[in-house]
């Protein structure tokens, strides 16, 4: 089934063999990444000139 | 997890002093700024930086955000008070029928320049905004030399078109020649199992500065606070998005099969540039866009998603765990790689010719 040839009912009925996921994120890499740039970067904190 | 979240807390909180954020005609030296640049083609890039602008607001930072077209547009809807630069990028557009690869070979100067370019402003807009922090979304032209600069990506591996295959070892060697101008490069992706992109965003080898960050979507926060309150009382949700035509040809698609079944549906039709709110027939409600707190209830009220198979789309799928039919955009090799993989897994749906095939008794 091409864009053109989507079919609503057909993909409606086909989906239902298909679950989803679910994945939470509690931003703890995110925090870590800012962490290690802040402590890493002495410049980061002070406008460049 | 508690733990490990109380021990951070605990470690921000001595390293990342929040400071109380002041006007920008009152500028502070000692307030860090932080100036995101998403990509524009589509919204997908600046959907994705939500989750950053929110944590390093939370974390006393100032955010000042450079963009431009739909991108900048919806930043400026769902942070009214942050800072917008206008900051424009190479402006891409897709063919109406299913033929990129010329598209592709062609723009290729074109891109290289856009990334020389855009290198040469992106050291105006730091020494005028005084940021001292860079992340770029999908921007490959803005690292800094002076202050740290973080590249957002998922795709390591980019996907291009059979035919260029000859030249997948080049462009890879440009993409991660790119990557390493920038000091860190955070993958929206967990490690283990291929992750949510596959092979997209885990190559053979992967660069020594890159980091898998998690999965990023606007709608994180939200879901933590209230997903299960609203009871599924919506038959389907169409999201649309992505470059023109294309998705104003799916919007054409999407309504005439919407007009012959008896559904309730609302149909997103991810355009900035218009308020044109309206019913059809009592069932269908259609809307230019929607704010993120709207949108995430509506994905919460509908049984079925049918969306474009972009990944800021996937992630915001997986974070509020609907289900979906997934549509890539045609001749967009990343969208098509995306809808096959999640397919392979059975996660989602999706449209294509193989499908027809695999299902058809």
């Amino acid at each position: 089934m091409q864009q053109q040839d989507f079919d609503l009912l057909y993909a409606i009925e086909l989906s239902k063999n298909f679950h989803g996921m679910v994945i939470r994120n509690d931003e703890q890499e995110l925090k870590e990444r800012i962490n290690n740039i802040a402590t890493n970067y002495p410049l980061f904190g002070s406008a460049p000139e | 997890m508690n733990v490990n979240l109380a021990r951070n807390v605990l470690k921000y909180s001595s390293i990342l002093i929040p400071k109380p954020d002041v006007p920008f005609d009152q500028p502070d030296s000692s307030i860090r700024k932080v100036l995101i640049c998403p990509l524009d083609w589509g919204i997908g890039h600046a959907t994705r930086c939500i989750p950053v602008i929110q944590l390093f607001q939370d974390l006393g930072f100032s955010v000042i955000v450079a963009g431009s077209g739909r991108s900048i547009e919806f930043i400026k809807r769902e942070h009214p008070k942050i800072r917008c630069i206008d900051f424009p990028g190479i402006e891409i557009s897709y063919p109406r029928k299913n033929s990129l690869t010329l598209k592709f070979v062609t723009m290729t100067p074109r891109l290289l320049y856009n990334i020389f370019t855009e290198h040469r402003a992106l050291k105006r807009i730091v020494r005028e905004s005084g940021a001292s922090l860079v992340i770029s979304d999908n921007r490959y032209g803005c690292w800094h030399s002076d202050i740290p600069s973080v590249f957002i990506t998922h795709q390591l591996n980019i996907q291009i078109p059979s035919v260029l295959k000859p030249f997948g070892g080049l462009l890879k060697r440009l993409n991660y020649f790119l990557i390493h101008r920038y000091t860190e490069c955070w993958i929206p992706d967990f490690e283990p199992h291929r992750g949510l992109a596959g092979l997209l965003s885990h190559p053979k080898n992967l660069p020594a500065n890159c980091h898998y960050i998690g999965i990023l979507s606007r709608f994180e926060r939200l879901v933590k606070k209230n997903m299960d309150q609203f009871p599924h009382s919506l038959d389907i949700l169409v999201m649309l998005s992505g470059p023109e035509p294309q998705r104003t040809m799916l919007e054409e698609i999407v309504m005439k099969q919407l007009a012959k079944v008896e559904l309730t549906s609302v149909v997103v039709r991810g355009i900035t540039d218009s308020d044109e709110n309206y019913t059809i027939e009592g069932k269908t409600h259609i809307f230019a866009h929607l704010e993120t707190p709207k949108l995430y209830e509506l994905l919460a009220r509908a049984s079925l998603v049918i969306c474009r198979s972009g990944y800021s789309s996937i992630m915001d799928l997986v974070t509020t765990g609907k289900q979906a039919v997934l549509i890539p955009t045609p001749g967009q090799t990343e969208q098509e790689y995306l809808a096959r993989y999640l397919m392979d897994k059975k996660i989602f749906f999706q449209c294509n010719s193989r499908t027809l095939t695999f299902f058809t008794p």
